[in-house]
């Protein structure tokens, strides 16, 4: 930003902060390379990619399929559950810690001081609540089974479900925990109920749901949308006026640790500062119940009940998993359960692996335990082991799911995120740059380690939906558990 | 005390031990005798080599040139001998986020054999004796850092060992808490536990008694300075050929 001179107030301030790393024409240069190129190599692809699944044989009837009304509205709903939620760890009305410290003490509203980040979060939530669905919407407009002015209305509905979740993004750094808890269950009531039973057809998801092209509930979502969210909105920037400073900091500093963390490719580190601290249960009692090795086990089960929230949600996930491993895409055969499954128990797991990120940091030379580390590691390896694999058999057989696949995709995706709690540091051989004819090749290798536990879950699931479909015996997944093991005994034994 | 049960001392030597990373010295050769059962206090401005010498007798980082022995042996802190030897706060204890303090100080007597009711009773006591009883039922994240620190010290004297290895454990304590560290170490000494403290607490040298061992801050180039010097030979006396490296020594 360039200096105003006789800039005051919020804006005078802004051009104080920003002036101390002013951004020079060639980083600006830069970032609109990157953005063009991101835009071109991954994006571009990734859109025609969907667009011909779309327009496609598959696609014509898992777009045309009943369900996706209440699909939709399902999916709205944990939307906004999730922007409620993130609310409360990281707000749209945020600013760097010390913008964020001096402007929520001035004597200014809230609503200037952090007016910008607020308008530029919910712009792009709507845009994106809009583009997102427009894509399928026109590819509809493509088959013969949508009219362009059906486009319009999904259009306007995905807008909405944007606005909406801007609210309650803001809704979660503004409301009391109590108040976020109570609105968190009814939205995930909500999209359980959409799927489920079709219910709920008042509910603002639904309706929005219902203005998918050929939906039998009449259309008037986005209407109902706007409305709801223009009513919260006013109690939402009174309540932001009253939000202490301290909580708008906070969540300022852990976002800029985090995204330090990021940006040194510890993405482990970075959930750490987002991670669920225990405050309850204290007086349940972790140690004391068995002697030996099972003392460990039995401190990570205890530990685990700490965070009940956290818990709850990975519960869910893991029982989820095996709810929905024989799952087939809407109006297809295709086999999306087994991806399904594993994406849930990659990251329902990882809520119990609390007592393996313990042992994960111990130094090499630690002696604080009398055991040897490996030996550590493999005993916090077990509450995670046996509660991921064990909760999505559960569901599989409450689902009457098919168990064997469930235990086999979930096992090998809950073995993917022990190695990756286990991984550690990047090797700094990493950094070395790859010099190919095509330019420096090392970000590829960065990029593999580290995404390598979901993309080595993902594989599961894939591998697991080919046996699903019957078009293999197993071997893929065979070949992607051995190579999960290989990697967590490596990554359990190293010293 | 009713922290660790008694093992008899370990004896440690380094002999002409230093360490010269890129050409920075870390540590000056360095001579100095512990018998089992000693202590010996090591002190000097910060950048002398400190935290080197104790991470050489830990077994956390190799002598680039000269020997280190703990009873005779090279250290290897992944040898389970030399673990069970070894307790410190030379690489702090890690906390477990969701245990409490004194669970805790339970879990980690258990692992090194204590019975499961004498773990939680030994963790109590110690607790006490840190005048930290009322924090046994909070998390790692409730603790301030004096308190911290005394959460590390219980981590560290409620395992048994031979010998104990402590960096500054004089650390953000006040003078009645680090008047109470000093009396639970000088009773782990009279067990027979050997000592290694690095401080830079003229109270706590005072207290544990037994030998000092002084070093000088580094110049940062090899064979320039942190050379170490027995406490009985005052700085000014140490002739220029310490100053380039020739180590000094010194019997605990």
């Amino acid at each position: 930003m360039r200096a105003t001179p006789g800039a005051t107030g919020v804006r005078g301030a802004l051009v104080v902060w920003a002036a101390r790393a002013p951004r020079s024409l060639g980083d600006l240069a830069y970032l609109v390379y990157v953005v063009a190129l991101a835009t071109l190599i991954l994006l571009g692809p990734a859109v025609r990619a969907v667009w011909l699944l779309a327009t496609g044989t598959d696609g014509r009837a898992v777009l045309t399929d009943p369900s996706v009304p209440s699909t939709w509205a399902a999916a709205t709903a944990l939307v906004w559950l999730a922007a409620l939620v993130v609310g409360r760890e990281r707000g749209p009305a945020l600013r760097p810690p010390f913008p964020a410290s001096v402007l929520g003490d001035a004597d200014v509203p809230r609503t200037r001081a952090f007016g910008g980040p607020l308008l530029r979060a919910t712009c792009a939530l709507v845009a994106a609540g809009a583009l997102v669905p427009a894509l399928p919407a026109v590819a509809l407009v493509d088959l013969g089974a949508a009219s362009p002015g059906d486009v319009g209305a999904v259009v306007a509905a995905g807008s909405v479900v944007g606005l909406v979740a801007a609210a309650a993004w803001l809704a979660g750094e503004v409301l009391p925990e109590r108040a976020v808890a109570v609105g968190a269950v009814v939205l995930g009531a909500g999209a359980v109920l959409a799927v489920v039973r079709d219910a709920w057809a008042w509910a603002p998801w639904a309706l929005v749901g219902a203005a998918w092209p050929g939906a039998t509930v009449a259309a008037g979502g986005a209407a109902g949308g706007a409305a709801l969210a223009l009513v919260v909105v006013v109690p939402l920037l009174v309540g932001l006026e009253r939000v202490p400073t301290r909580r708008i900091v906070g969540q300022a500093v852990r976002a800029q640790r985090a995204q330090s963390l990021v940006d040194a490719m510890d993405l482990q580190g970075s959930g750490e500062v987002y991670r669920a601290l225990p405050r309850t249960g204290r007086r349940l009692r972790a140690v004391g119940h068995v002697p030996g090795p099972a003392a460990i086990v039995v401190a990570d089960v205890v530990g685990s009940l700490r965070t009940p929230g956290r818990l709850l949600g990975g519960v869910v996930a893991l029982v989820l998993a095996g709810v929905v491993v024989g799952a087939e895409v809407p109006g297809t055969t295709l086999a999306a359960g087994p991806v399904l499954a594993a994406v849930l128990g990659y990251a329902g797991v990882s809520v119990v692996c609390d007592g393996l990120r313990h042992a994960a940091a111990l130094g090499g030379g630690s002696g604080q335990y009398g055991w040897s580390l490996p030996a550590v590691r493999a005993l916090h390896a077990a509450w995670p082991a046996v509660v991921g694999v064990g909760l999505a058999v559960g569901g599989a057989v409450a689902a009457g799911a098919p168990v064997a696949l469930a235990a086999a995709v979930v096992g090998v995706a809950v073995a993917a995120r022990l190695a990756d709690v286990l991984k550690g540091v990047m090797p700094v051989e990493l950094l070395v740059p790859i010099v190919t004819p095509m330019g420096d090749m090392s970000a590829v290798g960065r990029a593999v380690w580290l995404a390598d536990g979901p993309l080595l879950a993902l594989a599961a699931g894939v591998a697991g939906a080919v046996i699903a479909a019957d078009e293999g015996d197993g071997t893929w997944l065979r070949v992607v558990a051995v190579l999960v093991g290989v990697v967590l005994l490596r990554r359990a034994s190293r010293r | 005390m009713a922290a660790a049960a008694t093992l008899p001392g370990a004896s440690v030597e380094l002999g002409s031990a230093g360490v010269v990373l890129d050409g920075t010295t870390l540590l000056a050769p360095t001579t100095v005798a512990v018998p089992a059962g000693g202590t010996l206090v090591v002190r000097g401005p910060n950048g002398s080599g400190k935290s080197t010498l104790l991470r050489l007798v830990a077994g956390l980082r190799a002598p680039t040139e000269g020997a280190v022995r703990v009873d005779g042996h090279v250290p290897d802190p992944h040898r389970r001998a030399f673990r069970r030897l070894v307790a410190g706060s030379v690489e702090p204890p890690v906390p477990a986020r969701d245990l409490t303090l004194a669970e805790h100080v339970a879990l980690v007597a258990t692992t090194w054999g204590v019975p499961v009711r004498e773990a939680r009773e030994r963790a109590a006591a110690l607790l006490a004796r840190l005048g930290i009883e009322a924090l046994a039922a909070r998390f790692p994240h409730e603790l301030s850092s004096g308190q911290a620190q005394l959460a590390t010290l219980a981590v560290v004297l409620v395992r048994p060992a031979s010998l104990l290895l402590l960096d500054e454990p004089e650390q953000r304590l006040d003078a009645d808490r680090l008047a109470t560290v000093a009396a639970l170490l000088g009773e782990r000494r009279a067990a027979g536990t050997t000592l290694v403290v690095a401080t830079h607490s003229d109270a706590l040298e005072a207290a544990l008694g037994g030998s000092t061992l002084r070093l000088r801050a580094a110049a940062g180039a090899a064979g320039h300075g942190g050379a170490a010097a027995p406490d009985d030979v005052p700085d000014d006396d140490v002739p220029d050929d310490d100053a380039r490296g020739a180590d000094r020594r010194l019997d605990a």
